[in-house]
């Protein structure tokens, strides 16, 4: 399991531990990515960061999904946002999006809709239109399935 | 920035008057748009009675529509066909001539 290998401050970059010690606003987001690979095991990287206007947007990396029949290429990169009280996780390359209460749950939503739109788009590869074909080949670019194994 | 207003009602609505096919996904669901024999786009709905669905939102989200739109398409002033102009408009759906 990996652990969260560091966040950055709008300053300077910190041990997210002692980040999350601080009274800042990011305590609770902070607090939610830990829970979250307590949890899932599948960040390895956290670069929080300040956009104008909205702390609420943090980018991380997964490098497991999660399903023994796929295999990750490379990192998906990951970007949670909020909206309101709901967490909100993407995939923004592939345009998948899901929204959950907790960031954790969003997250796991998530990657189980990157599996199962794979699964759909090459079930259904021969009347994919112009967006699915694209979403379908940056998934082909992140993850493949893995070969049956011969008994 | 201020929460969404849409809600599962509004992405049940939607998927209901495009013709999406909806099925189960987990505790969630999935609805899948298909238009002239083509797969077109594909969405999630949240479960829970009154959850926000704000992230089907915006220009680059599943239903490529903005809140405003989006609302519209939900709650009956924005058509199926206008729906499938503009997504024609923005090459989600291929034209043929």
């Amino acid at each position: 399991m990996y652990q969260v290998i560091y966040t950055t401050a709008p300053q300077s970059q910190v041990n997210w531990a002692d980040f999350a010690l601080e009274n800042h606003p990011m305590n609770a987001v902070i607090r939610t990515l830990s829970e979250v690979n307590v949890t899932l095991g599948h960040i390895i990287s956290t670069k929080s960061h300040w956009i104008s206007g909205s702390t609420n947007k943090w980018d991380l990396e997964i490098d497991i999904l999660g399903n023994n029949a796929y295999t990750l290429k490379k990192p998906i990169p990951i970007i949670i946002s909020m909206d309101g009280d709901d967490y909100i996780a993407q995939f923004t390359e592939a345009e998948i999006v899901t929204s959950c209460e907790t960031a954790a749950e969003a997250l796991r939503w998530l990657k189980a809709t990157i599996i199962d739109t794979f699964e759909q788009f090459k079930s259904e590869e021969k009347i994919l239109g112009p967006l699915p074909r694209k979403q379908l080949k940056v998934l082909e670019a992140y993850l493949a399935k893995k070969s049956a194994r011969k008994s | 920035m201020p929460k969404s207003q849409l809600e599962k009602a509004d992405a049940l609505n939607i998927a209901s008057k495009i013709g999406a096919v909806v099925k189960e996904d987990g505790k969630h669901q999935k609805a899948t748009f298909y238009h002239n024999g083509k797969l077109i786009l594909r969405f999630g709905i949240r479960h829970g009675r009154k959850t926000g669905h704000g992230f089907l939102a915006g220009e680059n989200g599943p239903l490529r529509l903005n809140e405003t739109r989006a609302k519209a398409l939900a709650r009956c002033t924005l058509s199926k066909d206008e729906y499938i102009q503009l997504l024609t408009t923005k090459g989600v759906i291929e034209q043929y001539n």
